[in-house]
């Protein structure tokens, strides 16, 4: 297979989309109609990826593995690391306009409303196919734990595995 | 960049990004909780208000946003430096776990413990992701509150709006987004609050309510134009 279309796909599929996950449907229906991964190589790699610690978005490194060996790693490696540099060019433009009357009330609305959505996916993932009231007790005892800012994070991780362990 | 801040060495900076992006398991949620307890809690590098606007800003522009989130932190503590330090920290440790995991994931799959201590982390990523929220929230309210209760009601309103709209209306993220950054100009910027209907070129039917509720309060607005002149 040629590296540099294997490239193209995956980096079109960030560019064109946000979040870890928003690239999946332009990665699934170019590799698949290319012969390049499987149904399955996706479902691992996706498993993968709610395992692995960091951002959501390493779920491609897997699939790069999988479908294409160490060259894959790299491929995707590079293909999610470029599109965030965007940014910059974005925060430069918004320090020049930032104190407009407009932009300001845009910033406000829009803050809210990203801010709102986190609340979205604290409730998707709590209400998920196959959490119970044990699940709602952890989900409870990691918010009092990190509310009180004073455990660790790894360390809230780790009793949550624990109950897991024991309970679940 | 034009202004470098007295802040960490970048190999400072990326033995701490190394550690977030290593145990940050449970994916964002837990990821965004380190960032913030490293970054605003612990050292004070990055204000409330910065962590909330790199957030949103990092949310307008395509792929992970985790990464042009932290790319923002990086370049604030130390230039171009800084923004490498704080992408080799958090991606090379757990770039590498994640393949060694891919690579014996057919391994561990089926085996039971390995699946229990899963589905205890996952309700776990929900409760550090609500309070990641609750973080969020406070500075954005605080602000609201300084220009009155009715700023708090509509600034209240936002969020609830949003999240409804996103999570029991299913509306695709970007149209809210999109919806909720209209009606703020609209708020700062419409001289007579009963007018907004009109004034939107691009607002649909279907819109008109959201709009119409946030923008007919008429002392958020009046509040809102006083503090900006």
């Amino acid at each position: 297979m040629n590296p540099l279309v294997y490239f193209l796909i995956f980096i079109k599929a960030s560019l064109f989309s946000t979040g870890g996950f928003g690239n999946l449907p332009s990665l699934h229906q170019d590799l698949i109609d290319n012969g390049l991964a499987t149904d399955a190589d996706f479902g691992q790699a996706i498993a993968v990826g709610q395992i692995t610690p960091g951002p959501n978005g390493l779920w491609v490194i897997s699939l790069g593995y999988l479908t294409y060996g160490f060259l894959g790693v790299v491929l995707a490696f590079t293909a999610i690391l470029i599109p965030p540099f965007l940014v910059l060019a974005l925060s430069a433009v918004y320090r020049k306009i930032e104190h407009k009357p407009s932009v300001k009330g845009a910033m406000r609305g829009l803050s809210l409303a990203v801010v709102g959505s986190l609340l979205v996916i604290s409730s998707l993932l709590i209400f998920a196919p196959g959490i119970d009231w044990r699940g709602w007790l952890i989900g409870l005892a990691s918010f009092g734990l990190a509310l009180s800012q004073r455990v660790p994070v790894i360390l809230i991780l780790v009793l949550a595995a624990g109950a897991g362990l024991l309970f679940l | 960049m034009k202004e470098e801040i007295a802040g960490p060495t970048a190999w400072k900076l990326l033995g701490i990004w190394a550690l977030i992006g290593a145990q940050s398991f449970g994916g964002g949620p837990t990821t965004l909780q380190s960032i913030r307890r490293e970054m605003t809690l612990k050292r004070g590098w990055i204000t409330e208000m910065e962590f909330v606007h790199f957030w949103t800003l990092s949310s307008l522009v395509p792929g992970i946003n985790m990464l042009s989130f932290a790319i923002q932190i990086g370049r604030k503590l130390a230039g171009w430096r800084g923004i490498a330090a704080t992408l080799i920290g958090l991606l090379l440790p757990s770039t590498l776990i994640t393949v060694a995991i891919t690579a014996g994931f057919s391994a561990v799959q089926n085996w039971p413990p390995f699946q229990a201590m899963l589905r205890g982390i996952l309700p776990a990523a929900a409760g550090l992701m609500f309070v990641t929220f609750l973080q969020m929230t406070r500075p954005l309210l605080r602000e609201s509150r300084r220009q009155g209760w009715a700023s708090l009601g509509v600034s209240l309103g936002f969020i609830g709006v949003t999240a409804a709209m996103i999570g029991l209306l299913r509306w695709p993220v970007w149209l809210a987004l999109l919806l909720a950054m209209l009606s703020g100009v609209l708020l700062v910027t419409l001289p007579l609050p009963g007018r907004s209907q009109l004034q939107n070129p691009t607002a649909l039917p279907s819109q008109k309510p959201v709009l119409e509720s946030l923008s007919e309060r008429p002392s958020p607005v009046e509040q809102q134009r006083q503090d900006i002149s």
